[in-house]
């Protein structure tokens, strides 16, 4: 799934890949009446989750590094189909289309100032040639690991919050 | 990948079309409350048509989202 930097920006955050997640919420009254893909799509979306974080920190290429995350956080909105709380899904494929959104088209802005370097070894000091390119980087990554105030806050918190709750009744399964 | 997960969905719309007789998703959702008691029967096991529909849609979604096992 290789492209160019806006082209990424749409199908890696809003169009494409999350095309599933919404199958399934179109399809939700038919797949909660079955209980044994609702467990699947637990164990799928938790086990995604965890390994595509895993696969991103070894990686150095800096859309690859975003396209890796955009797959955790698909894990995210799988695993919450999972619990029947579709509307959550849904909620978090929207602010998370915003915020990947602006982190790629971000990161096409600063390869283009690096004349083509993907590497982020060789990146550095993009405070003093850009503030623009970095504060909107960090914007959306405060969003992304749901800092208090951004859309990602409140989609992300109380979607780890139904989890936690479910599991202390022992309802997950 | 993707085209590994769209076999899958070929598959559910086979499963709509011969149960539901229809692949109109206002019309599966509308008719799936009926279907709980009906099986696919494959010669050497049963299954329950629900299940193999949501489970080919879960599949579909799976290759389509780049879950675990169909992700690049």
């Amino acid at each position: 799934m290789e492209g160019p930097t806006p082209v990424s920006a749409l199908i890696h955050a809003a169009t494409m890949v999350t095309a599933g997640i919404f199958l399934v919420i179109r399809c939700s009254h038919l797949i909660d009446l079955s209980e044994t893909t609702l467990k699947l799509m637990v164990i799928f979306g938790v086990l995604t989750s965890v390994f595509s974080g895993l696969i991103a920190l070894g990686q150095w290429d800096l859309k690859k590094i975003i396209a890796f995350s955009t797959c955790s956080q698909l894990g995210y909105m799988f695993a919450i189909c999972g619990i029947s709380s579709y509307s959550l899904s849904f909620f978090h494929l929207t602010t998370h289309a915003f915020f990947k959104a602006l982190l790629f088209l971000t990161a096409g802005y600063i390869i283009h100032m690096y004349s083509g370097e993907q590497d982020i070894r060789k990146m550095g000091s993009v405070i003093k040639l850009s503030p623009f390119a970095y504060i909107m980087m960090l914007i959306a990554s405060l969003s992304l690991m749901g800092f208090i105030g951004f859309s990602g806050f409140y989609s992300k918190e109380a979607l780890i919050h139904v989890f936690y709750i479910k599991s202390e009744f022992n309802q997950l399964f | 990948m993707n085209r590994i997960g769209d076999f899958f969905i070929v598959g559910a719309l086979i499963v709509f079309f011969k149960y539901f007789k229809s692949t109109d998703v206002s019309v599966i959702l509308a008719l799936s409350d009926y279907f709980k008691d009906v099986y696919f029967d494959s010669g050497f096991c049963k299954i329950s048509v629900i299940d193999l529909a949501s489970f080919f849609i879960f599949l579909g979604a799976v290759g389509k989202s780049a879950q675990l096992g169909l992700h690049t």
